[in-house]
């Protein structure tokens, strides 16, 4: 027999055992409806489980950047390990240059601000607390950090240059309220004491502790001459274009270019919470996900050599006849490939439906760590994660069948011929 | 006739529990090409776990088997596979039949399985089988549909399909009425002489035992008349 002849024949073969495979899983609707159920389900809550994922990422990692940190932030180098021995070593002045050459050699910004960061005291009435000050380009930030919401009174930008704007539970413990004058007491440059009286226009709340409960804002202009300084040692920025990681490499080029005494951090070096937090909930995700895959396991192989052994006659009758061992295992194992393709992909409808359909509105979290308030997460589709997903659970369900095909692979030709009946 | 099989001082012992039951006890035996032989015996007797040692479905205890002069007593898996496939045809009392396929494609399964011959080719065989007894208007019905005359008639295609040196049976016509029977009886005779196939039957059934040219008799694992 000739080599193509031969290969045509062995096609014919697995094709007949696809055919074959195909119509044993019609034969017990029942059974194959439960076998394709718990794929589907463990696909489906696998994806649902993962748009919430990608859901929580894409809320916290909003209101991060828009509570304090903007996409990219430019200082000193040597400004972050040493910012509290020298605070007022690294300003950087003129800054609205290297915003010029951002715009022009990198991407449009939606936002440019310097700010000033120091400690000051607080004085109201007869309680005076310590607290971290910033000094703000209040209407640039207004715009792009939307988290830093009005709690009470008003907008920073909206009051008057002697004005401040206070992180309400810092103004709780201090018990002052819009229009009250308060005191900021500074160390300025020099080394002296400074002191001005501003009057507080509002509060603010970002839902993270630490922001709302020991820091304040005023105007940076201000903030030069409390503190007898020019300029401010962080430039912030943010992108017209949220996909700020495809700009990182040409801004720390131009950046570099402009002054190299500068350096770019982007907002995922600052807020090390924000990794932390997000591999928290992945790890867990990812236990979870296991956790599915085992129990979709256990069920499908359990329902399918239920059905295979109520077959064991027939592999007797078809190992009797000559059918080879590995003949059997293929056909079985093609029926579990089949099976779990078929339940994979009725698992991503579904988890599409129950993300578009059922979870439209999304679900509304408890804070999450070093945040004081309700974090709303929308179900996004991951759909990046859906080949993977369907690659992991079509190898697995369709791996669940490798047990049992070895199984039926291995009968006793004469012990499955006595359950024909 | 030359032989076909040759059974050599063969034994076959099951474990039930921890006891030792001798199925076969030192049985001495030969088969002739082209011949029809009846195995009779009482339930127990070991009818069936001789046909299972012919059949190269399950190997002796103890002894040599040779098939077609070659000693196949510790062939492998394998190969014993490969003999079932290409040499010997079964035909069981429940029939046997895969219930997925139809009745053509029950007896184009065993071409299949040789993989060896074009779709056509298999095809153009297994209709011939299926029109030799008789079930060609059934072609395409599943084992379900067929009664039980017309099941036996698709598991005997399907063991004549492949031109096989012995067919094994073993019990036959029990589950089918007198006059079904008769046909099936018929069809095997008219085949074996078509083909010259060694047919070796394990039956209580009369009729078979006097068409039979050999009637072989085992008591307690032994051949007790032949």
């Amino acid at each position: 027999m000739n080599r193509s002849r031969s290969t045509n024949a062995r096609v014919l073969w697995v094709r007949f055992l696809l055919m074959a495979s195909g119509r044993n899983l019609l034969r017990s609707f029942r059974r194959t409806a439960i076998s394709l159920l718990a794929i589907a389900s463990a696909v489906a809550a696998m994806i649902v489980f993962q748009s919430f994922v990608n859901g929580v990422k894409s809320t916290f990692r909003h209101d991060v950047i828009t509570s304090n940190y903007g996409h990219f932030q430019i200082t000193r180098h040597g400004f972050r390990k040493n910012d509290s021995d020298e605070p007022f070593a690294y300003q950087i002045s003129g800054a609205s240059k290297l915003r010029e050459r951002i715009e022009k050699e990198v991407a449009p910004l939606s936002f440019f601000s310097q700010r000033q960061i120091f400690y000051g005291l607080l004085n109201y009435n007869d309680r005076s607390l310590g607290g971290i000050g910033f000094g703000i380009e209040a209407e640039e930030e207004r715009r792009f950090l939307t988290l830093v919401q009005v709690e009470q009174g008003k907008h920073l930008a909206d009051g008057g240059d002697l004005s401040i704007f206070v992180g309400f539970k810092l103004a709780q413990k201090l018990r002052a309220k819009p229009g009250d004058m308060m005191t900021v007491l500074v160390t300025t440059k020099t080394g002296s004491m400074n002191a001005l009286d501003l009057e507080m226009v509002g509060t603010f709340k970002t839902g993270i502790t630490q922001l709302d409960e020991g820091s304040y804002f005023i105007h940076r202009r201000i903030s030069e001459q409390l503190l007898k300084v020019e300029g401010a040692p962080i430039v912030m920025i943010g992108f017209k274009d949220d996909d700020e990681m495809k700009y990182q490499k040409k801004l720390n080029q131009v950046v570099a270019d402009y002054d190299p005494t500068l350096e770019v951090a982007h907002w995922r070096q600052l807020a090390e919470f924000f990794d932390n937090t997000m591999g928290w909930v992945e790890k867990q995700v990812f236990v979870f996900r296991i956790i599915i895959l085992i129990i979709a396991t256990i069920s499908i192989v359990t329902v399918f050599m239920m059905g295979l052994m109520e077959r064991m006659g027939e592999f007797g009758t078809m190992r009797a006849i000559g059918t080879h061992r590995q003949s059997i295992a293929a056909m079985i194992f093609l029926e579990s490939i089949l099976q779990s393709t078929l339940g994979s992909l009725i698992g991503v409808g579904l988890g599409m439906f129950i993300i578009t359909g059922l979870l439209t509105n999304g679900i509304t979290m408890p804070p999450p760590p070093l945040m004081s308030v309700p974090f709303h997460v929308t179900f996004l589709i991951p759909w990046a994660n859906i080949p993977l997903t369907l690659a992991l659970c079509v190898l697995v369900a369709g791996g669940a069948g490798v047990l049992p095909a070895w199984r039926m692979a291995r009968i006793r030709i004469v012990e499955a011929l006595g359950r024909n009946v | 006739m030359s032989e076909i099989y040759q059974l050599n001082n063969v034994s076959k012992t099951y474990m039930v529990g921890n006891v030792p039951v001798d199925a076969l006890n030192g049985m001495t035996l030969s088969l002739r090409r082209g011949e029809f032989a009846a195995l009779q015996g009482p339930s127990g007797s070991g009818k069936s776990t001789l046909l299972n040692v012919v059949g190269l479905i399950e190997k002796p205890t103890n002894g040599v088997i040779r098939f077609r002069g070659q000693d196949v007593t510790q062939a492998n898996e394998e190969l014993l596979t490969d003999l079932r496939q290409e040499c010997i045809g079964f035909i069981f009392q429940s029939f046997n039949l895969i219930p997925v396929l139809s009745a053509l494609e029950n007896v184009e399964y065993a071409l299949y399985l040789e993989q060896r011959f074009t779709r056509e080719e298999v095809r153009e065989r297994a209709m011939g089988a299926v029109q030799s007894v008789g079930l060609e208007r059934f072609a395409s019905h599943r084992p379900a549909e067929l009664s039980g005359g017309q099941r036996q008639r698709v598991a005997i295609a399907r063991a004549l399909v492949k031109k096989p040196q012995i067919i094994i049976a073993d019990e036959p016509t029990a589950n089918l009425d007198s006059k079904t029977a008769g046909q099936i009886l018929d069809l095997m005779k008219r085949l074996k002489d078509e083909l010259h196939t060694t047919i070796f039957v394990a039956t209580h059934d009369k009729a078979i035992a006097d068409m039979a040219e050999r009637i072989i008799k085992i008591k307690d694992g032994r051949i007790d008349e032949d």
